[in-house]
C-alpha cells in the first residue's frame, strides 16, 4: 500500500500514542524505519524508482516539468502524444522508462494488481491489470482543468482553471456552457450548452443538459453527483467525459465551481487501463469514480474557489473509491503482487500543513482546532484503512506500507532564475526588468548572454551549445559555470529571516547513472525546511525579488532536500533496518515472489 | 506525393460513427484531420469509384496500382476474410516501395455481411461492426507503413449512396463537404500532388486554387504555447 507524502515526523508520535493501532501493529511484527526518497523528493520520480527499482536515471522521470532544448519550453515529463504519421491518431507515451517490476512478474507468469500507481500513463501492458494513476490527464489534456461560474465581474482567471461569467438578471433560468476539449485545429475548446435553473428557496440548482442525468441537482455546499457529458468535436467526432459541481453561494453573488473533466471509465478517450475494460469493470461494480490521475480538487482550495470543508468532504469521497477499490481488487487476488496508492494523504497535506504553523504567512484568522487537527484525523483514517488490508494478510504474504516522501514547510519561495539574473548566469533582452514585464516561458530571456536557466521545482538547466538551441557554453565553460552556481547558491541566506534558504546544490553526475541520465537537468537545488522553489520560477518566469512569502493555501511541500523529507516504510516481516531506500522495493518485492531483481536494480531486498 | 484510394465496399457505417464515439478511431482520425462528404446524385459502388479515379489518375501520366481488381467470392465468411486480409497484406508491402504514384485498394465487406447489411438482427449487426472495425485497424496498420507525403482517399459504399473522406499535407479542405461529385477527386488529387490537371478530365477540383503553401516552423505559436500551459495547468506545485 502506498500512502502519498505520509511524514515520519507525524507517524512517529502517533505511533507512540498509540493513534496509529494497525501500523503499530505492522511495526510490531516486522518493523518500521525512515525510508530514503530519491533526488528530487516528488511523487512521479520516487513511484518510477518503486517500480524500476532504479535512480531517476535509470527510468528518466526528473521532475514533474522537463524542458525541450528546442525551444527552452517547460513540458509535463509524466508522459506526451506521439503520431507515426499525420493520418494515424496520437497515441500517449509514457515518460517512465526503464524496467518496471510487474513487467519482470509478468515474464516470470506472475500475476499483478497495480491500482493508480503513478506514471502508469497509458497503463503497462501486464499479466493481471492494472489502473492508471498521477499522470492520467483530464479531457483537455492537462493535469486538471475546473471552471468557476461566477456572477461577479472581471473575475481573473488563476491557475489551472476557466472562469464563466453568468448574468443573473430577473429570470432564474441561466444559459451558460461546459468547456470541453481544446480543438487545437480550430484553437478553440469544443463547449456543451446547458441551463442552470436556479431554485433560491431550496438553495440549490438544476442542471439541464444532453448529459446523463438530464437533470443533475447540485446543493447548495455540497458537491453533486456526476454529470456525463459527450463533446461533439465534430459531427461524428465525440469524447465522453464525465464531472462534479459544487454550488458555492446562490446570493448576493452567484459562484459555482465545475470539476476538471474526467475521462469516462466506460468510454475513455485514450486507455485507462490494462485490460482496456478494467476500467469499465470497476465502475460497473463499484459505481464510477475520479480518474483524472491527481484527484483531489485541490486547485479549487489553492485558488480559494471552495473552501477546506469543500476540499476535504471531495478528498473523502476520493479516498473511499479508492478504498473500495482497493478491497474488490483484494477480494479477487489469491498471489502474486498487488498495489494500491492512496495519494489523498499528499494533496491534503499541502493544503493543510499551514494550519500546524502559526505563523505561516498564508493564515488570514481562519486558523481553527479543527483544522490544525486535519491531518492527524486524515492519518488515523489511513490506519483504518491499513487495518482493512490487513485481513487479507496471511502468513504467506509480505505487506508493506510505504510512503515515497514526507512533507514539511512551505512558507517562502525563492525565485532561482531572479538569483541566476541577479549574479550574472541569466541575461533579459535590453530594457527588460525581472518582474512582470520579464513574463513566463523565458519569453524575454536574452539566451546569447544566458549561461544557465532554471524551471521545474529546483532544476536548473546551463544552456549548453550543441544541445539547447541557442547555446553558448563549451565544455569547459559549462564547468566553470556550474562550479560558480553550486558555490554562490549553497548556503544562500534569506535576509528577512536571517536563515538559510538552500542547504546544497548537487551537480546530476552525483546522483545520477543509467540509461536516460543525460536528459536530467544539470544541477539540483535542495531547499532548507519552510523553502522551496517560488511559484514564479517552474515555468520559466523572472520575478523581481529573490525571495516572497508563501500566501497561498498550499502551505506545506517537499520538493527540498530529500534528507529532509524521508519517506516511511512499514513491513510485516523482519527487515535491515539501515538506511532503506526507495530503490531497495522493487528486488525485496521481486524476491518475495521468486523472481531475481532487474539486471538495472540497483538496491538489495530487504527482507531477512 | 503518392495518392492512395481505398475503394470500401460495405453497408454503411455511419449509425456507428454517430452512436458509439468510441469506435473507428483511424477512420474518425483522418475525417477529423481531412474532410468528408456524400456524394450528390452517385449510384456508383465504391469499388467502381475508386477504380474511376484510378483511371483518370493513369490517363493523366500516373502510375497506378490496383490491389484486389478480381474480388474473388469466397464460398463462405471465413475464406472471403482471409481475402480481404491478404489484399492489406499486399498494399502494406506496396506502399514503402518506390514505384507507383497511385495505388487503388478495392476492399468489399463479405458477401455474406454486405446482404445483410440492412437487417435489424442484433447477430447480423454485431459481425458487421466486427468486420468494419477490423478494417480500422488494417487501415491503422496500413498507414503506419506510409509517410506524411501521402493523399488518402477512402470512398465506401452502402445501400444507395457512396461517402468519401480526403486526408492530405496542406489540403485546405476541413469538415464536411457538400456537393462533391466522385469525378471531382481525380483534378483534386492533382493539384494537391503538384501536377497539371489535364484540360479533358471531366469534374472540378475543390480546392480550385486554394492549396495552402506550406508553412515554415517558426517556433512556437501562441495556441501551441497556449496548449503547453494547459497541459501543465492543475499541477498544484507550479
Amino acid at each position: 500500500m502506498g500512502l502519498d507524502g505520509l511524514e515520519p515526523k507525524i507517524v512517529e508520535p502517533m505511533l507512540e500514542a498509540g493513534a496509529l493501532p494497525n501500523l503499530a501493529s505492522l511495526r510490531g511484527r516486522g518493523g518500521y524505519a525512515r525510508l530514503q526518497t530519491t533526488f528530487p523528493a516528488q511523487t512521479p520520480v520516487a513511484w518510477s524508482t518503486f517500480a524500476t527499482g532504479t535512480n531517476p536515471g535509470g527510468h528518466g522521470i526528473f521532475d514533474f516539468i522537463a524542458r525541450d532544448p528546442k525551444t527552452y519550453f517547460p513540458t509535463l515529463a509524466l508522459h506526451h502524444y506521439e503520431q507515426k504519421n499525420a493520418f494515424l491518431p496520437p497515441h500517449a507515451v509514457n515518460g517512465r522508462r526503464g524496467t518496471p517490476l510487474w513487467e519482470l512478474l509478468s515474464n516470470a507468469g506472475i500475476s499483478s494488481t497495480v491500482l493508480r500507481h503513478p506514471l502508469t500513463y497509458p497503463p503497462d501492458n501486464i499479466r493481471g491489470q492494472m489502473l492508471g494513476g498521477v499522470g492520467v490527464p483530464d479531457l483537455r489534456g492537462g493535469l486538471g482543468t475546473s471552471t468557476f461560474y461566477t456572477s461577479a465581474e472581471n473575475v481573473p482567471a488563476q491557475d489551472g482553471e476557466s472562469v464563466v461569467p453568468v448574468r443573473i438578471d430577473g429570470s432564474d433560468n441561466i444559459a451558460t456552457r461546459l468547456i470541453g476539449p481544446r480543438n487545437p485545429a480550430a484553437r478553440s475548446d469544443i463547449q456543451l450548452n446547458v441551463t442552470l435553473r436556479l431554485e433560491r428557496s431550496a438553495q440549490k440548482v438544476l442542471l439541464r443538459s444532453d448529459g446523463h442525468p438530464k437533470e443533475l441537482e447540485i446543493r447548495q455546499g455540497q458537491w453533486s453527483d456526476w454529470l456525463k457529458v459527450r463533446f461533439k468535436a465534430g459531427p461524428l467526432l465525440s469524447v465522453h467525459g464525465m464531472l462534479r459541481f459544487y454550488l458555492i453561494r446562490l446570493a448576493p453573488v452567484f459562484e459555482l465551481y465545475a470539476s476538471p473533466i474526467n475521462f469516462d471509465p466506460d468510454a475513455p478517450l485514450y486507455p485507462l487501463s490494462s485490460p482496456p475494460e478494467y476500467a469499465k469493470e470497476l465502475a460497473a461494480k463499484l459505481g464510477t469514480f475520479a480518474t483524472l490521475g491527481m484527484a483531489e480538487e485541490d486547485g479549487g482550495l489553492k485558488n480559494r474557489r471552495i473552501d477546506e470543508e469543500a476540499f476535504l468532504a471531495q478528498c473523502a469521497d476520493v479516498l473511499r473509491e479508492r478504498e473500495r477499490m482497493m478491497l474488490y481488487a483484494l477480494e479477487r487476488q489469491r498471489d502474486g503482487f498487488f498495489f494500491c496508492l492512496f495519494d489523498t494523504p499528499d494533496r491534503l497535506q499541502h493544503l493543510f500543513w499551514r494550519f500546524r504553523e502559526p505563523d505561516h504567512p498564508a493564515n488570514r484568522q481562519d486558523v481553527t482546532p479543527e483544522m490544525t487537527r486535519v491531518i492527524e484525523d486524515h492519518y488515523r483514517h489511513l490506519d483504518a484503512i491499513v487495518g482493512k488490508a490487513m485481513q487479507f494478510v496471511d502468513d504467506q504474504t509480505l505487506f508493506i506500507v510505504l510512503s515515497d516522501h514526507g512533507m514539511n514547510s512551505f512558507q517562502r519561495g525563492f525565485n532561482l532564475n531572479t538569483w541566476l539574473h541577479e549574479n550574472g548566469m541569466l541575461a533579459l533582452q535590453s530594457g527588460i526588468e525581472p518582474g512582470e514585464a520579464a513574463g513566463d516561458f523565458f519569453r524575454t530571456v536574452d539566451w546569447s548572454r544566458t549561461r544557465a536557466y532554471a524551471l521545474g521545482l529546483g532544476s536548473i538547466y546551463l544552456n549548453l551549445r550543441d544541445r539547447e538551441a541557442k547555446g553558448i557554453l563549451d565544455a569547459s565553460e559549462a564547468e566553470t559555470t556550474q562550479a560558480a552556481i553550486v558555490r554562490g547558491l549553497t548556503g544562500v541566506r534569506d535576509p528577512a529571516r536571517g536563515k538559510i534558504a538552500v542547504r546544497r546544490v548537487v551537480a546530476r553526475d552525483q546522483v545520477y547513472r543509467g540509461a536516460y541520465a543525460q536528459e536530467s537537468p544539470d544541477l539540483l537545488v535542495n531547499f532548507a525546511e519552510g523553502y522551496r522553489v517560488s511559484w514564479g520560477t517552474p515555468l520559466g518566469g523572472v520575478p523581481a525579488a529573490l525571495f516572497e512569502d508563501n500566501t497561498k493555501k498550499w502551505g506545506g511541500d517537499h520538493a527540498i532536500d530529500p534528507d529532509l523529507v524521508p519517506g516511511v516504510l512499514f513491513m510485516n516481516q523482519p527487515f535491515r533496518n539501515d538506511r532503506p531506500s526507495m530503490v531497495d522495493l522493487a528486488p525485496t518485492i521481486l524476491s518475495a515472489l521468486g523472481v531475481p531483481k532487474g539486471s538495472a536494480m540497483e538496491g538489495e531486498s530487504l527482507t531477512l | 506525393m503518392k495518392i492512395l484510394i481505398i475503394g470500401w465496399e460495405v453497408a454503411s457505417a455511419e449509425p456507428w460513427l454517430d452512436a458509439e464515439p468510441e469506435r473507428l478511431t483511424n477512420l474518425r482520425w483522418l475525417m477529423e484531420i481531412g474532410c468528408y462528404g456524400r456524394f450528390e446524385n452517385s449510384t456508383e459502388s465504391a469499388g467502381v469509384v475508386a477504380q474511376t479515379i484510378g483511371d483518370q489518375l493513369a490517363n493523366a501520366g500516373k502510375r497506378v496500382r490496383v490491389i484486389g481488381a478480381a474480388l474473388a467470392t469466397g464460398r463462405n465468411q471465413d475464406e472471403e476474410m482471409q481475402q480481404s486480409r491478404q489484399r492489406f497484406a499486399e498494399a502494406r508491402n506496396l506502399l514503402p516501395t518506390a514505384e507507383w504514384d497511385c495505388g487503388v485498394i478495392l476492399e468489399r465487406a463479405p458477401g455474406s455481411l454486405s446482404k445483410i447489411g440492412n437487417a435489424t438482427s442484433d447477430s447480423s449487426a454485431d459481425a458487421l461492426r466486427g468486420y468494419a472495425e477490423r478494417f480500422d485497424i488494417e487501415l491503422s496498420e496500413l498507414l503506419a507503413v506510409g509517410d506524411d507525403d501521402t493523399a488518402i482517399v477512402i470512398v465506401s459504399s452502402g445501400g444507395a449512396q457512396s461517402n468519401f473522406i480526403l486526408a492530405a499535407p496542406r489540403c485546405p479542405l476541413h469538415g464536411e463537404i457538400e456537393g462533391a461529385q466522385p469525378m471531382d477527386l481525380a483534378p483534386t488529387l492533382l493539384e494537391l500532388g503538384g501536377w497539371s490537371v489535364p484540360a479533358a478530365l471531366p469534374g472540378k477540383s475543390l480546392i480550385a486554387g486554394r492549396l495552402s503553401s506550406p508553412t515554415e516552423e517558426t517556433g512556437y505559436t501562441d495556441e501551441e504555447e497556449t496548449l503547453v500551459r494547459e497541459r501543465l495547468a492543475g499541477l498544484g506545485y507550479i
